[in-house]
């Protein structure tokens, strides 16, 4: 029974071994890389390494090409970021160029609201100066002895009244064209060369200016904005 | 290439950013032969320089175009203007006068100054004119005239005078 046992035990042990010498022969054609593989695969060895060094490589080269994308996108994004900004730049100069009718309008009566300030000072100045007789009386004299001549042909003096530093001038035009040229005229007046405002004073169908006009060499009374 | 695109973006935005000042005040300097004579038949002789001379015996009158330098709503209320000349003559001065018109040339404000240094014949001088341009609408416009007396003789020489060029700061 003992010799039985021990036959059953070795007939085993020869048909394991049998069998595994036989999956070992049949699997040694397919086998190698999978052993390589398990080989490679081992921590450490150099055929890890060399896996390693060639996914990092790979890796590195993804990394590059990523990097050259954005670089391209960079320099296309640095070739397009200067056109918005001469776009916002000359956008100030666009409206100055070309404000709009309402920034145009609303500019017109700040103007026209400033201009009578100024006017108004004129006037208060013509009002509330002393009169330097001598000098008044002589340029009075000037004024009126010029508007006599051909470079006022269409332009009649009805008033003139100087005090220390300025006159004032109150002229009838037969037409638009005398008004026009009048302070070129009048300034052409030996004696007069100093600063003139005129502005209209028209009356109905008459054509009228007043004339304020600096003593020579003086500026007319006026507190202008830097 | 890339570089030299840069290097035009970024130019063509640094003008594009320079083209905005003119919107505000400055200066700008113009050339006596920029004038045009009023006195009929006489004409000013122009020197290749720039320079307007009175080479006649008479007196004359020229008008010099000025362009605005300001531009809505940087408006300030008060133009100078500063022309340089020589003034060779003993007895008459070199006038200018400034004035500020409507654009359909209705005048508005003038100032006008003279050249009070005397006669030099040899050194140009400058004078200056304010002209209040706060009473010129948005498109009014400004313009210099200026008078030249004629040819001045001294012995044997004869002198003419010059306008040789006018700052405007607005």
């Amino acid at each position: 029974m003992r010799q039985v046992r021990w036959g059953i035990l070795g007939l085993a042990t020869a048909a394991v071994a049998a069998a595994s010498g036989w999956s070992m022969w049949g699997a040694t054609p397919e086998a190698p890389p999978a052993r390589t593989e398990a080989a490679e695969a081992r921590p450490g060895s150099p055929a890890d390494l060399t896996s390693e060094v060639r996914a990092l490589r790979a890796e590195l080269e993804a990394l590059r090409r990523g990097h050259g994308h954005l670089l391209q996108r960079v320099e296309s994004v640095g070739r397009s970021a200067p056109l918005p900004v001469p776009e916002e730049a000359a956008a100030p100069a666009t409206r100055a160029a070309a404000p709009t009718a309402q920034t145009l309008a609303t500019l017109e009566v700040a103007r026209e609201e400033r201009r009578q300030e100024l006017e108004a000072e004129l006037q208060a100045a013509a009002h509330t100066e002393p009169r330097d007789r001598e000098w008044a009386g002589q340029t009075e004299t000037l004024v009126t002895r010029a508007f006599s001549g051909p470079d006022f042909a269409g332009s009649r003096l009805t008033r003139v009244d100087c005090r220390t530093r300025m006159c004032v001038l109150e002229v009838e035009h037969d037409a638009a064209e005398a008004r026009a040229e009048l302070l070129s005229s009048l300034m052409r007046v030996n004696g007069l060369q100093g600063q003139a405002v005129m502005r209209r004073a028209d009356d109905g169908s008459r054509l009228a200016s007043r004339i304020y006009l600096s003593r020579a060499g003086e500026s007319l009374p006026m507190t202008l904005r830097p | 290439m890339k570089k030299s695109l840069s290097f035009v973006s970024k130019s063509v935005a640094a003008l594009a950013m320079l083209s905005t000042l003119p919107a505000f005040a400055g200066t700008a300097t113009y050339s006596g032969a920029l004038c045009t004579s009023v006195s009929g038949f006489h004409n000013p002789t122009v020197f290749r320089s720039g320079r307007l001379l009175n080479s006649n015996a008479n007196t004359l009158e020229v008008v010099c175009p000025i362009q605005r330098n300001i531009a809505a709503p940087s408006f300030s209320e008060s133009l100078s203007v500063s022309v340089t000349a020589l003034d060779p003559h003993l007895t008459e001065n070199v006038c200018c006068t400034a004035t500020v018109a409507e654009k359909d040339g209705s005048s508005l404000a003038s100032s006008s100054a003279c050249s009070s240094w005397g006669a030099d014949t040899a050194n140009h001088n400058s004078f200056s004119i304010n002209l209040p341009s706060v009473f010129a609408g948005v498109n009014g416009y400004v313009s210099l005239r200026c008078v030249l007396p004629g040819q001045y003789t001294s012995g044997s020489s004869t002198y003419a005078s010059v306008l040789a060029s006018f700052v405007v700061t607005e």
